[in-house]
């Protein structure tokens, strides 16, 4: 445990003395602001239809996506290409440390950086209960998918870390991986077999979002998060455990 | 390495890879099992502060209670503009109960055929719709009778906003009919120039009544009470509805013994005068009904402490319900009524066991103007004071002591395993009109009472939802501060540390 203790404040370390690591707080806080910015802008304008809450629009909005897509990558595409290139893998391989602790090490630093990054985001429902009611029961739903949708998306990109050297092709591979979840609701309209809709709509990520940040809060998404992030960590597990044995 | 380690090692790799490779075999099968399972046993929750997309108790229980399957085919066009109501609210019908409940969504490119024939099939003009199908029946809401919109921002140049959703009142009432082993009959009374809802007169129409009766599953007739002693056979309720002229002591003796018999039985009385008089008119029913309890009167309610601005002073709101389980729900909204040109029904001294109560009243500045004349309204000491009831309902035992007493006199055998007579009497129908019952919780109060009269309890209380709906009123120089607090502070913090990390670290 202290070793799995002794890691984690490593990489935690790592991601807050690293400059790319602020980089990519200035350009996720400037992004999700300009998100912000835009929708009390609408939700200010006497003409606007007003059906929707602001955080239907945060949690859903193409900057919510644009941020998700392009900062879970550079969260996580060094954490394991970097140790591999710098030779430090053979030495944590050898160490005390077993393999599934060193992969739950590096991916519970990536969950904390990205709550840190989401954290200063509670000022947005705060500022917004200054001039309008803010029913906070869909606020925390819309969180808890950024959660989910995060820790998959971290898991995914972890797999992609566990066989690149290069931190770049990492990122890229990642990337890779996380356009084909996008791609799911494109395929699920080209479906024309009802399994096959329900596979798609049930594997369809903009939807359960848009479910999130109205409030509502589904058992199948949370397990599907779950059993994905389980499935990639898995992965990565026996990624990093084939460079023993080959 | 040499050749012959590396001969040793390679039955080794070998077996690590088939092992690795039969490990992830394992592991995709348990996620594909896991997520079997957790599609097909799954819950929902609303975590929205007002519950929002939370099925009523009412739709809960019917939907649970369903012993045959029931499809609901989505036609509606993604662009519809309640689209994702509709779309959220199907989920919601499937999730509680999936055994039963089965969404289908079919696109009109994809299916194009199968889509053709089903609208062609429901003979329906616009295919903007959802569909309910249960074992060959099928009922179709039309996109527009899910949503009703509020175009006072269109005046701004703004769109229009969404009013009311009442999807869930349309879903639950077409599964209702579909799974309803019998559609409950009502009979309107005909013969004593009442409004009916088959015909519209020039002050009255009743066919967005007529429609809502429809959506609830009521069968609708005719009583010509004149021609015919006894109520038709199958009848569930009969309907008086604003009579002009006087009821025959047959009839009333028809009407007690069906009352008697556990009859249920629906009176909307409007103030009508004698021929080129201003004088109030008596269409007899004032004695009948107050040997239930129901005392009624000849006036016109006015109430300046609830007076519709631009309306005459007999059009009146109220918000003033009791705790019937007509008005409950109305009672806890406080959605008012509106309604125009009543006269006050009140409740009065009934029958042993009767239980009398209230639905809905004007505020005590009321009174019941009995001197209508065209030099204006004003309360004379012959006026009853308010507050004053607006609408009485009336619950009576199995073989009353009242039902005994009706049987002695009219020589009728009452039948010995009657169950509870149900009466509701309104000073007024006007508030059912075409013009009127859009307004306010009008159509509620319409459509509960019409579903309590019919022991249909289950569809009382489902009300449409207001779509959660957020407007700031925030000023340009407010709305600037705030950029430059997301836009350039939070940011700019984060970049700041960037700097200074990454100078510390250069020295």
């Amino acid at each position: 445990m202290s070793s799995f203790l002794a890691l984690l404040q490593r990489e935690l370390r790592a991601y807050f003395v690293s400059p790319l690591a602020w980089a990519v707080s200035t350009f996720f806080l400037f992004v999700q602001g300009l998100s912000f910015l835009m929708i009390v802008s609408f939700l200010s304008d006497p003409r606007a239809a007003g059906e929707v809450t602001p955080f239907v629009i945060l949690f859903t909005s193409f900057f919510f996506w644009i941020t998700l897509i392009f900062v879970t990558p550079m969260i996580t595409m060094r954490l394991v290409s970097e140790e591999r290139r710098s030779g430090t893998l053979e030495i944590l391989l050898t160490s005390p440390l077993s393999e599934t602790q060193m992969v739950l090490a590096k991916f519970c630093a990536a969950m904390i950086f990205w709550c840190f990054l989401w954290l200063p985001t509670v000022l947005y429902p705060l500022i917004i209960e200054r001039y309008s009611d803010v029913d906070w029961g869909p606020v925390s739903s819309g969180y808890l998918g950024v959660l989910g949708l995060g820790s998959m998306f971290l898991a995914v990109g972890l797999f992609g870390s566990s066989f690149a050297k290069n931190q770049i092709v990492a990122a890229a591979a990642t990337f890779a991986m996380m356009m084909v979840f996008f791609l799911v609701p494109w395929f699920g309209s080209l479906a024309t077999g009802e399994t096959l809709q329900l596979v798609f709509g049930y594997a369809d990520l903009l939807s359960h979002m848009e479910d999130f940040s109205k409030g509502i809060v589904d058992s199948r998404r949370l397990v599907y998060y779950l059993t994905t992030t389980a499935l990639f960590l898995f992965l990565t597990v026996r990624a990093v455990e084939a460079k023993k044995w080959r | 390495m040499s050749p012959n380690e590396t001969k040793s090692q390679r039955p080794g790799a070998i077996a690590q890879g088939s092992l690795l490779t039969a490990g992830v075999v394992v592991v995709l099968a348990l996620f594909a099992l896991v997520n079997y399972l957790g599609l097909r046993h799954y819950e929902r929750f609303d975590w929205t502060g007002s519950d929002i997309y939370t099925l009523s108790e009412k739709s809960e229980k019917i939907v649970q209670g369903l012993d045959r399957d029931v499809q609901l085919i989505v036609l509606l066009d993604p662009s519809a503009p309640s689209y994702a109501q509709v779309d959220e609210l199907v989920d919601r019908y499937v999730a509680a109960n999936p055994a039963r409940i089965v969404r289908r969504d079919l696109d009109r490119a994809k299916s194009a055929l199968e889509f053709q024939q089903l609208v062609a099939d429901l003979g329906i003009e616009s295919a903007n719709t959802l569909v309910i199908e249960s074992e060959g029946d099928k009922r179709v809401v039309n996109q527009y009778e899910l949503v009703e919109y509020d175009y006072s921002a269109a005046q701004m140049g703004g769109s229009p906003k969404i009013k009311e959703f009442k999807g869930e009142q349309e879903i639950t009432s077409a599964i209702l009919s579909l799974v309803e082993a019998e559609k409950p009959k009502v009979v309107f009374t005909i013969g004593h120039g009442e409004t009916t809802l088959e015909g519209s007169t020039s002050q009255r129409s009743l066919s967005e009544a007529r429609r809502l009766l429809g959506r609830d599953n009521f069968e609708i007739d005719t009583w010509q009470s004149l021609d015919e002693p006894a109520v038709p056979e199958g009848t569930d309720l009969v309907v008086i509805s604003a009579p002009t002229t006087r009821f025959t002591p047959p009839e009333l003796e028809s009407l007690s013994r069906w009352v008697g018999d556990g009859g249920r039985l629906l009176v909307f009385l409007e103030p009508s005068f004698e021929a080129g008089t201003t004088a109030l008119k008596d269409v007899g029913l004032s004695e009948w009904l107050a040997a239930y309890g129901i005392e009624t009167a000849r006036n016109v309610v006015i109430d300046p402490g609830a007076s519709v601005a631009f309306f005459g002073p007999d059009t009146i709101y109220t918000d003033a319900f009791g705790s019937h389980p007509v008005v409950e729900s109305l009672a806890q909204t406080r959605a008012p009524v509106m309604l125009a040109g009543a006269t006050s029904v009140n409740a009065g001294e009934g029958p042993e066991g009767a239980q009398i109560e209230a639905l809905v009243s004007t505020t005590d500045q009321a009174w019941g103007e009995t001197n209508v004349s065209e030099e204006g309204v004003a309360q004379d000491a012959e006026d009853l004071s308010g507050p004053l009831g607006l609408a009485v309902a009336v619950a009576l035992g199995g073989n009353s002591e009242h039902t005994a007493a009706n049987s002695e006199t009219d020589g009728s055998e009452s039948d010995e395993s009657a169950g509870e007579s149900r009466i509701v009497v309104f000073g007024d129908l006007d508030f059912a009109t075409d013009s009127l019952l859009a307004q306010g919780a009008n159509s509620l109060l319409f459509v509960n009472t019409f579903n309590w009269l019919v022991e249909r309890e289950e569809l009382i209380e489902i009300e449409g939802r207001m779509p959660e709906q957020t407007q700031l009123t925030m000023a340009s120089g407010e709305i600037y501060s705030l950029g430059a607090v997301v836009l350039l502070l939070m940011p700019g913090s984060a970049l700041f540390l960037g700097i200074w990390i990454a100078l510390r670290r250069r020295r």
